[in-house]
């Protein structure tokens, strides 16, 4: 549960989560020097600060133009090496440079507070500052780990908890072959841990490749704005996109949709998209378009539907679409509506703050789902460590059984990094109860 | 006051002997008491040493110049290796021993040691002086006072017989329990717990149809106990192997109420990993029966262990029991089994030393810490007579941790975590476990004993020589390289690159030998046989001995912070009162034991620790 692993390199997002113009990531330990060759820059003298280009060490692919500055132990924050990378905030930037650390053997994603623990420990912080650190570790280590993992989405939960005892289940097996050969345990169980371990390791692979977790934060937050043709769709659109709100975007090359509107909201992007109006197709081209609607109404994370408050007409929100969507009255200047929640004016600027409120509170919802930005590295950084070692396993045939377990015991302490810890008399249990041991 | 001897040692068994061996070889002027002179080195149960986990603290008490390796193979009339198959850090030799001959070589290697004398004599009581323990009460009123006492007494602590409905105290069949020493231990408020164990009835081998059954051979190329052994000193014999059937199922399954273990009779637990035929049959029937290992418990005698069905049923039904069993239909039963009920310490009273915290000088080793197994006696021995020899000239402390040995392993647990079950070592237990082999132990731990002086000069020699082989051969197998397109050329698989190989690159491949190298290099022929072995584990393991060599570094790290004895946990601020009685009742150590406490977070390691750091700065400014 606590344990110092100061023979690691850790490394963290340092500045605030979430789209931010710069982000520092900041890597502490006995290899950080080593960020110089993986992504094929000269680190500066300390304390020097120098501007370089980062590479993709597999592909040599550019991936961003970032400040390096390098402190040598002992004059750090932590009294190790330390280099500190500030990039440009892009969440798909830091989410790269994130995968690039994590494929490192020695590095780490930083437990909450290990830099300040790490300082402590070597004598950089003075007891003042150590007063609040206690503190500041309990709320933030086991605890929160408890907590963030109660509160993940019940499917994410699940899928970690059922990995984590499935694997638990392998592990105990292939002990048991070790520690009790003379037990009759039949020799066919050692492969079929094996074979449990790849449909494991395929599933984890999936969902690390899934980008629909990420895709929202690293994407955007996606609103689409629907409703009956002639509901001043086209006229919130363009509002919002002359708020000082809206992005410029300044990277060139970027394809879009002539419809679409980057906002930062809250400090998460969010993309606005105008559709054509819902409605009884009258040709073949109109229903194209409906159709092409209702789709995007379908993956969008949010739908504005719109309404007309100067007409006596409730077109109603499509069942489907219900739970993700909030009803807009526009034409305030020309309603015969009172008493709507939501009603606005384009035309004399009306109720857009308010609107833009609501907005904000669904997306910090939206986005927060999966928990905060950082939780979600560190259960990356865990998830790919996993990974790691399960391949290990699964694609060398001749890897004695003493050697899989270690690589099955090290896949199993990074997942019980979000699941929780596993101790030897857990997987005893398991050897006792299934297996009739006692020559 | 004036001292009789330095350090005495009550109990004569497994860890007894080596406390007293180590006590002595330290230069302390030991006693051991125990008795019967003529029960020194008992085997009270199954008649064998080693296996998994097992054979790594035989080892590893090998390596420290113990008595139980060499003693083991004096005696041992079978040898086998576990898991020849697979890798070097988890094969294990395990040995029959023949039950007179160790304890007749046990008895002679103590009769060796000069400052060590035997008495036969129970021990009735302690002595205590502010808090120290300064000697023992003896039956006939005998006060002996030493400067440390080593209580080593099994499971003659309240100990109880059971078998069918009979119940009678007992230190084991034949012997008395002793029943002040756990009225001692209640008095000065120990924790006590009770356990259970047991032992399958003993059969007369004459009466056994051998030809029937299947036989288990001994291996062509035993691996020895003891690093010292370099020949097999007894006539080598088979084990045979039988089963239990629906029959003897269907027997223990209706007389339920004459075993103690269901009828309520028996409360205390038992191990899991060495249940009871009834447990067996109850938990997991529908199985095509259980294996038994019939086990000769040596050359000139007719007793045989049955290994597999330990039992305290009644004594009548254990012979129609038996006699359900192929092989056994007319067998004799010499001796029923029986399960025996005793006290033991909790170990959490203990400091790694084994030194207990209430009553200064005075250590615990072996069953009344609640473990299980000759080895597991024996390591702890080890550690407590040693430690309590260390104690009378007030020198350093000698612990072994995690990242050190099994016996680390073993201790930390024990004394960090208590037990629930009796204790036993198994290689699972070990996080470092491709570090901590069998073949290195001597590697690991015999410099620490040359330092400590608890080594003799024989095994300090043929470790220094062994040592010079090492270097020898490294230097031989990084030197000597090779083309792959050579190499292709000897039938040796590998990646066609045109990088040199040398030999120590070629055997870390999983599909290569050293001895496959013979025919390139003849050389590599000439390194001893326990030098190669070690030489190829280093090389198979490379990447992961890599691995756990920076674990241990970080391991050690939290070993070292030590957490001063005199700490007051109630000066410590914002401690809940659960975090506050447990480290209060522990005292642990070091912050690494501290934060492998049940129940203990972060933030309670964390507070104690910059509590110890504020008090450091305050003493050193003070200075």
């Amino acid at each position: 549960m606590y344990n110092t692993i100061n023979s690691k390199t850790i490394y963290a997002l340092s500045s605030a989560p979430g789209k931010s113009g710069i982000a520092v990531i900041r890597v502490s330990g006995p290899e950080a020097k080593k960020i110089g060759n993986l992504f094929n820059i000269d680190l500066p003298d300390p304390k020097k600060v120098q501007i370089a280009k980062l590479v993709h060490p597999h592909n040599g692919d550019f991936i961003d133009k970032a400040l390096i500055t390098f402190f040598k132990s002992p004059n750090s924050f932590t009294g190790e090496n330390m280099v500190e990378l500030s990039i440009h905030g892009g969440k798909a930037i830091k989410d790269l440079i994130f995968s690039i650390l994590a494929a490192e053997e020695n590095f780490s994603y930083a437990e909450p507070g290990e830099f300040t623990r790490r300082a402590f420990l070597n004598g950089k912080l003075d007891l003042v500052e150590v007063e609040g650190l206690a503190d500041l570790i309990n709320a933030e280590t086991e605890f929160q780990r408890k907590q963030a993992f109660d509160q993940m989405e019940g499917k994410l939960s699940n899928l970690y908890t059922k990995w984590k005892g499935q694997l638990v289940k392998n592990l105990s097996y292939l002990e048991a072959t070790i520690d009790f050969v003379e037990e009759e345990i039949s020799p066919e169980i050692a492969g079929s841990q094996i074979k449990d371990i790849r449909v494991v390791l395929s599933e984890l692979d999936a969902h690390l490749n899934d980008s629909n977790k990420g895709e929202r934060l690293r994407d955007g937050f996606h609103i689409i704005i629907a409703g009956s043709p002639n509901t001043g769709k086209s006229s919130l659109l363009n509002h919002l996109s002359n708020r000082d709100i809206a992005i410029v975007s300044d990277e060139a090359g970027t394809t879009r949709d002539s419809l679409d509107a980057y906002l930062d909201i809250n400090g998460f992007p969010v993309i606005i998209t105008d559709t054509a109006g819902i409605r009884k197709a009258k040709t073949e081209v109109e229903n194209i378009g409906v159709k092409k609607s209702q789709t995007k109404m379908k993956e969008a994370d949010l739908v504005l539907w719109l309404m007309d408050s100067s007409i006596n007409k409730n077109d109603g929100i499509p069942h489907n679409i219900k739970d993700k969507s909030i009803e807009v009255w526009t034409k305030s200047d020309i309603s015969i509506h009172e008493n709507k929640d939501i009603i606005i004016s384009t035309k004399k600027d009306q109720g857009i703050t308010q609107l833009i409120d609501i907005i904000g509170k669904f997306v910090e919802k939206g986005c927060r789902t999966e928990g905060s930005f950082i939780t979600r590295s560190r259960h990356r950084d865990a998830l790919e460590k996993t990974k790691n070692h399960l391949s290990m396993i699964a694609k060398n045939d001749l890897l004695d059984v003493e050697v899989i377990v270690e690589e099955l015991r090290s896949a199993v302490n990074s997942l019980a990094r979000i699941t929780g810890h596993v101790d030897v008399e857990d997987l005893l249990d398991i050897i006792f109860k299934d297996f009739c041991i006692g020559k | 006051m004036k001292f009789d001897y330095d350090v005495i040692i009550i109990g004569g068994g497994h860890a007894g002997c080596e406390a007293a061996a180590a006590a002595a070889r330290y230069g302390a002027n030991s006693l051991l008491i125990t008795h019967k002179k003529s029960t020194i080195g008992e085997m009270s149960c199954n008649p064998a040493f080693g296996g998994l986990g097992k054979s790594h603290l035989v080892r590893e008490v090998d390596a420290l110049d113990g008595v139980i390796g060499i003693a083991s193979d004096e005696a041992a009339i079978q040898y086998r290796v576990l898991n020849q198959r697979k890798g070097p850090a988890v094969r294990a030799p395990r040995v029959q021993a023949d039950r007179k001959i160790y304890k007749k070589a046990m008895q002679r290697i103590l009769s060796q040691y000069k400052n060590l004398t035997v008495l036969e004599n129970e021990c009735i009581g302690l002595l205590i002086d502010e808090g120290a323990c300064c000697g023992v009460q003896t039956l006939n009123s005998d006060e002996i006072y030493a400067k440390a006492v080593v209580i080593t007494t099994g499971t003659f602590l309240n100990g109880l017989i059971h078998i069918g409905k009979k119940t009678y105290p007992a230190g084991r069949v034949g012997d008395k329990p002793s029943l002040h020493l756990s009225d001692v231990f209640q008095k000065f408020g120990f924790q006590l717990g009770r356990l259970k164990t047991g032992t399958p009835p003993r059969l007369d081998g004459r009466t056994i149809d051998w030809a029937t059954l299947e036989e288990q051979q001994p291996d062509q190329e035993p691996i020895y106990m003891s690093y010292l052994t370099d020949c097999i000193q007894q006539e080598q014999i088979s084990c045979f192997i039988t089963r239990t059937n629906d029959k003897t199922h269907n027997i223990i399954m209706s007389n339920l109420d004459n075993a103690p273990l269901y009828s309520g009779q028996i409360e205390s637990t038992g191990p899991r990993y060495c249940p009871s035929i009834e447990d067996k049959v109850v938990r997991f029937g529908e199985r095509n029966g259980h294996q038994i290992f019939l086990e000769p418990e040596g050359l000139d005698s007719h007793t045989v262990y049955p290994n597999g069905i330990s039992t305290s049923i009644d004594e009548k039904i254990q012979e129609i029991m038996v006699r359900s069993i192929k092989g056994l239909e007319n067998v004799k039963i010499e001796r029923p089994g029986y399960a025996i009920e005793y006290d033991y310490i909790d170990p959490r009273e203990l400091k790694l030393t084994l030194e207990t915290k209430k009553i200064r000088n005075l250590f615990l080793a072996g069953q009344i810490n609640g473990t299980t197994g000759y080895e597991e006696a024996s390591a702890q021995g080890l550690i407590a007579g040693v430690n309590a020899a260390i104690n009378c000239v007030g020198n350093q402390e000698f612990i072994l941790d995690r990242s050190d040995a099994y016996i680390g392993v073993m201790i930390d647990d024990l004394v960090t975590k208590g037990v629930t079950e009796p204790y036993r070592m198994f290689t699972s237990r070990a996080e470092y476990r491709l570090s901590l082999r069998i073949d290195n132990a001597d590697q690991r731990l015999t410099q620490k004993g040359i330092d400590l002086g608890i080594v003799k000069k024989n095994r300090e020699a043929s470790f220094n020589a062994k040592l010079s082989e090492i270097h020898d051969a490294m230097n031989l197998v990084t030197n000597l390289t090779i083309t792959p397109n050579r190499a292709k050329q000897y039938g040796l698989k590998i990646n066609q690159d045109g990088k040199k190989r040398s030999v120590l690159d070629l055997i870390s491949y999983p599909n290569i030998n050293l001895t496959d190298l013979y025919p390139i290099w003849p050389e590599l022929s000439r390194i001893d046989k326990s030098v190669s072995a070690q030489i190829e584990s280093n090389a198979i393991y490379s990447k992961y001995l890599e691995r756990q060599r920076l674990e241990i570094v970080s391991f050690k790290k939290d070993e070292s912070l030590v957490i001063p004895v005199d700490i007051d946990f109630n000066d410590v601020k914002g401690l809940s009162n659960e975090a506050r009685d447990r480290v209060s009742k522990m005292k642990p150590a070091t912050v690494g034991q501290l934060s492998r406490m049940e129940g203990i977070d972060p933030s309670t390691v964390l507070k104690i620790l910059s509590y110890i750091k504020a008090h450091r700065k305050i003493s050193e400014m003070s200075a």
